[in-house]
């Protein structure tokens, strides 16, 4: 008898796995979405910008999960501004389940980009983030708290949700680095490592995630 | 074996809590009278981002879930006060503390604690400042006041040192300072974040936090 498919820790070779998924190298979404030109911030927000390396190389070193959510990628989001009112909403630790292809998967979302419904619940998402710390407390790859296993479950399930035919946009953070991902169909490809507590990498970081605002707008 | 129903009903609510430590509710105080005068000067990017905020809040607040309420607005406000002092006063999230207090076991999960920080900085030595929030109702097992109070009593015990401790919870866009000076614990009117003075005074009484702690700790 044929075991049945299960989605139990997580981890990113299991998700790539049991849920079929082809790693690929060169993708012209990932290409277009990550390469996006820098342009010009406000006083106010480059203030902000230039003291989070400072923060990070400070004070990373004991900060749990929700610390590093909370001192250091809540400010890079707040400066990115993805909302926009009654069409883009992020949304925290949101719980998404489903089956896709027989496969359960359930998983708490860290962060995640969608259209709200009237009732501001998620509707359709588009963009998943998941965080996990360096340092002490760092998890590494293939544990249950793999982060970009987790990441690419919701996306699969987002997919499925979506049924649209459009790619989905993802991020895994590990610590100061950052990555970023797209899932179109079985396809899944993931950028170069960028460090956060650099400024050409921070700044580039910012305007990904801006580009998302566009990127997302065009297909509703 | 039954479960001491001393301790048992001590955990977390306000009230047993009171009772179990002999916690004396005060309506005068002038220790909280002082940190909520508090005045501070803002520049003008910082009063933009608060009106962003306050904005924000009165837009999208009652949709938020406690983690959207933390991250999106209680985060921003944290990082306008500036509470933080290189080695002396850190902010932490979702930290556990515990303690046995007249051989009471107390332990919860603040959701935000300013202290000193100890050895590399990674964990609280000295906790002064505990917050809580909640999206719902007071009253139920998720009490946010009965939390802090829990928090206040442990670092009464772990701190050693006869300080006051001080305290806020929150529900939804309401805020609450305590202050909680051996048995006497007081409390301050609600302060409405979605109005623009009290928003501006409750920047202004988290700022204050870090002169009372520094104060304490030269």
């Amino acid at each position: 008898m044929e075991k049945t498919k299960r989605l139990n820790h997580y981890s990113i070779e299991d998700v790539i796995e049991i849920c079929n998924m082809t790693v690929v190298k060169d993708c012209i979404y990932l290409a277009q979405w990550v390469n996006t030109p820098i342009e010009n911030l406000s006083a106010a927000q480059l203030e902000i910008l230039h003291e989070l390396p400072d923060e990070y190389n400070e004070n990373a070193i004991g900060w749990n999960e929700e610390e590093l959510k909370m001192l250091f990628i809540s400010p890079i989001f707040r400066i990115a501004n993805v909302n926009e009112r009654g069409k883009l909403r992020t949304f925290f630790e949101r719980s998404l389940s489903g089956k896709v292809n027989d496969i359960q998967i359930s998983v708490v979302v860290d962060c995640m980009i969608a259209t709200p419904t009237k009732a501001a619940r998620p509707a359709s998402p588009y963009f998943f983030l998941q965080d996990g710390p360096s340092s002490r407390y760092k998890r590494t790859k293939g544990d249950t708290h793999d982060a970009e296993g987790q990441m690419l479950a919701a996306m699969i399930l987002a997919q499925d949700m979506n049924h649209d035919g459009y790619p989905l946009y993802g991020c895994w953070v590990q610590g100061k680095n950052w990555y970023f991902t797209v899932l179109n169909g079985v396809e899944y490809c993931v950028s170069r490592q960028f460090d956060a507590t650099r400024e050409p990498d921070l700044l580039q970081i910012i305007f990904i995630l801006r580009k998302l605002k566009a990127l997302i707008l065009a297909r509703l | 074996m039954m479960e001491n129903p001393r301790r048992q009903s001590a955990k977390y609510d306000v009230d047993n809590l009171a009772e179990a430590f002999g916690i004396e509710p005060v309506d005068e105080c002038q220790l909280l009278t002082d940190w909520l005068s508090a005045t501070a000067t803002l520049s003008v990017h910082e009063c933009e981002t608060i009106e962003t905020l306050r904005q924000k809040l009165v837009k999208a607040g009652s949709n938020w879930n406690e983690e959207e309420l933390k991250i999106q607005f209680i985060g921003v406000l944290l990082f306008i006060a500036n509470i933080d002092e290189d080695k002396k006063i850190k902010t932490f999230f979702e930290r556990s503390l515990s303690a046995t207090v007249q051989d009471i076991p107390l332990s919860v999960i603040a959701d935000c604690v300013i202290a000193s920080p100890k050895g590399l900085g990674g964990s609280p030595r000295s906790p002064y400042f505990f917050l809580q929030e909640y999206k719902k109702s007071k009253g139920d097992k998720q009490d946010p006041e009965g939390q802090m109070l829990t928090a206040m009593i442990i670092s009464q015990e772990l701190n050693q040192d006869k300080q006051p401790l001080y305290g806020c919870w929150i529900v939804g866009s309401n805020w609450h300072f305590t202050v909680l000076n051996g048995v006497e614990y007081c409390v301050s009117r609600q302060f409405d974040a979605t109005r623009e003075p009290d928003l501006l005074q409750i920047v202004f009484i988290l700022r204050k936090l870090k002169a009372l702690i520094l104060a304490r700790i030269k």
